[in-house]
């Protein structure tokens, strides 16, 4: 990273975002709910400081007392890149703030042109952009390796059928199944239920196999410009698949291609995350659930899904469509859900931080008495069963795909 | 409490804006013999605006002082005070203050009239300056002075200052309600 004085460079910043600055009033709502401050009380990660910081660094480089005094104290720059990295992106901010100010949208701004000028991001976060723009996934594997996950479960029967590529079946509709899902070998379990769910469910469908690539979207949480083009790319690859429909059974890749995209460039498919899809073709009876699943499970409302994109019924849906399962809401849920802590590269940043973001999120799921805790989002789900090990929790942690698939009989 | 804090506030204000905005047309747009101009000048209109002037000055100086005993003396917690939030208060604290002084000292130097009563802020605070009459028109030209000062000084800080969130937070809540609208995710 560069030293205090290099610049932010304000033209990289829109007039919107720097309208907000004068907007805070500094009333200190956002503190009281920020997932991050609860637990360290750290104040330097709230907005109200973060818009304060940026403020005074903002008029010392290009302020009238800037033209005599142009250096920003040093604890001011530390600390507003604390406060801006230690963040999980969660939007939380914006739903508490009085001034209703589009947090992340400016946090995403902001790091955006930190990044442009060398001040940000923090160093592990800038190796992990060069690795995913390197390797076209965070996991540092071979695109090769897309499809191992589809040979394991074939091979240990957790796989109903091998999916089709959507290159050779010229399917109408693409299942779009994400990095973490893929290569992350606790979680891949996800590609094979909701494969295995939509074989089922007769969903004439394919996969990119080996050519599928990232969604970059961790390109963009983190402000690398690089996404751009990536993201235009991607565009033009599934645009020419002439698919109508593509679901997603990641939050993350959801936001990317359903909020990020269409920033970048037009797409000609509808995206659907899978807990829309599958509420759809629940209500068209499509999927029949017919096995129970008894117990009561309380449910993990993604950031990215709910707060970014205003899906909180559909997922509510599809758990209440299980026979034998009884939805139990949580304290805090819906818009004021508390963040697990995965997003927006905090887990990067700091993983003990990470950590403790989603033991706090399971000690709310405890409290709910609960036997399962549903999430429908791969990261999410990831986050949150590291945080029942280290909370030693006896909850059970299970993604919404598995039990959808345990109800329509499929699941081993 | 804060709600309550930001609404006197506000209202008193917007209370002080709008009748300067009254005052600035009847000198400039609304003739003189029009028939809202006599009742405003001379009529019960008259009466009703002192009134009302003193109401929105004293719902502001309430909460003005409720807003200082929540930064300095009950340190609510969420609430974190930076000079430039002192500096705001202290501001308006004084250009309150310096316009009810003003309004008793007037009143103390005009002639008892029933009428006074309407400004009853100013009427009660006249009994101060009653006795010393050259003393008193001296000290009301300094306070005319400092207020109009503080006006101006105040109107020259207001961009800088966290006065700006008077613009650009409704501004800020009304662009974000439409992109809310156009994204189809507008929540209450
Ligand atoms: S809630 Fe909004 S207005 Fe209040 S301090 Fe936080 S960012 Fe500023
Ligand atoms: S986005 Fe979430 S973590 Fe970041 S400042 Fe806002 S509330 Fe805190």
């Amino acid at each position: 990273m560069k030293n205090a004085n290099s610049h932010i460079p304000v033209d990289k910043l829109s007039p919107r975002r720097l309208m907000c600055l004068d907007a805070c009033t500094r009333c200190g709502e956002c503190q009281n709910w920020c997932p991050v401050y609860s637990l360290t009380e750290n104040e330097k990660v709230t907005p109200r400081a973060k818009i304060k910081n940026l403020k005074a660094i903002l008029k010392a480089q290009n302020g009238f007392w800037g033209l005599f005094k142009s250096e920003i104290p040093p604890d001011t720059m530390s600390d507003f890149l604390t406060g801006l990295y230690e963040c999980s992106c969660c939007n939380q901010c914006h739903f508490v703030c009085p001034s209703r100010i589009d947090t992340v949208e400016l946090w995403e701004n902001v790091r955006a042109a930190m990044f442009i000028s060398g001040l940000g991001p923090i160093p592990e976060q800038r190796t992990f952009c060069q690795n995913l723009v390197k390797y076209g996934n965070p996991f540092k594997k071979e695109q090769s390796a897309r499809a191992d996950w589809i040979e394991d479960g074939l091979q240990d029967g957790t796989l109903l059928q091998r999916p089709e590529l959507i290159t050779e079946n010229k399917a109408s509709v693409l299942l779009f199944i994400g990095c973490t899902a893929t290569f992350d070998e606790k979680v891949n379990k996800i590609a094979k239920h909701t494969v295995n769910i939509l074989s089922k469910a007769g969903i004439k469908f394919g996969i990119l196999g080996t050519e599928e690539n990232c969604c970059y979207g961790k390109l963009r949480r983190m402000g690398d410009p690089t996404f751009t083009q990536l993201a235009q790319k991607n565009i033009e690859k599934l645009n020419d698949l002439g698919i109508d429909t593509l679901v997603s059974a990641c939050a993350g890749c959801f936001k990317t291609l359903y909020s990020d995209y269409p920033k970048v460039g037009r797409q000609k498919y509808k995206i659907y995350h899978l807990s829309e899809y599958l509420d759809m073709l629940i209500r068209q009876g499509q999927i029949k659930f017919e096995v129970p699943v008894p117990g009561q499970v309380t449910y993990h409302d993604p950031c990215l899904l709910g707060r970014h994109n205003n899906i909180y019924d559909a997922p509510r849906h599809v758990i209440e469509a299980i026979p034998g399962m009884e939805l139990v809401e949580m304290e805090r849920v819906r818009q004021f859900s508390r963040c697990c802590g995965v997003g927006g590269g905090l887990k990067i940043a700091n993983h003990d931080l990470q950590e403790a973001a989603s033991v706090r999120r399971i000690k709310d799921a405890e409290e709910t008495g609960a036997e399962y805790l549903t999430t429908p989002c791969p990261t999410c789900y990831a986050g949150l069963l590291g945080g029942a090990l280290k909370a030693e929790s006896q909850i059970k942690v299970i993604h919404m795909a598995e039990l959808a698939a345990r109800s329509m009989g499929i699941n081993k | 409490m804060r709600w309550s804090v930001h609404m006197l506030i506000f209202w008193g204000f917007i209370g002080l804006i709008s009748l300067s905005a009254i005052a600035v047309a009847l000198e400039t747009v609304i003739p003189e013999s029009s028939e809202t101009a006599r009742y405003m000048l001379y009529g019960e209109g008259h009466n009703i605006y002192k009134l009302a002037g003193d109401l929105f000055g004293l719902m502001l100086l309430l909460g003005l002082a409720a807003a200082f005993l929540r930064r300095f003396i009950f340190r609510a917690q969420q609430l974190n005070t930076d000079i430039y939030d002192t500096t705001t208060l202290i501001f308006l604290i004084l250009l309150v203050l310096t316009g009810f002084i003003l309004e008793a000292m007037r009143i103390s130097l005009s002639a008892p009239v029933p009428e006074l009563q309407y400004s009853f802020v100013g009427y009660r605070l006249s009994g101060i300056f009653f006795s010393e009459g050259e003393w008193v028109r001296a000290a009301a030209s300094v306070t005319w002075t400092l207020h109009a000062f503080l006006t101006a000084t105040l109107l020259a800080y207001f961009p800088h200052s966290k006065f700006m969130h008077v613009i650009n937070s409704p501004v800020e809540i009304i662009l974000n309600a439409s992109e809310e609208r156009t994204r189809g995710d507008l929540y209450i």
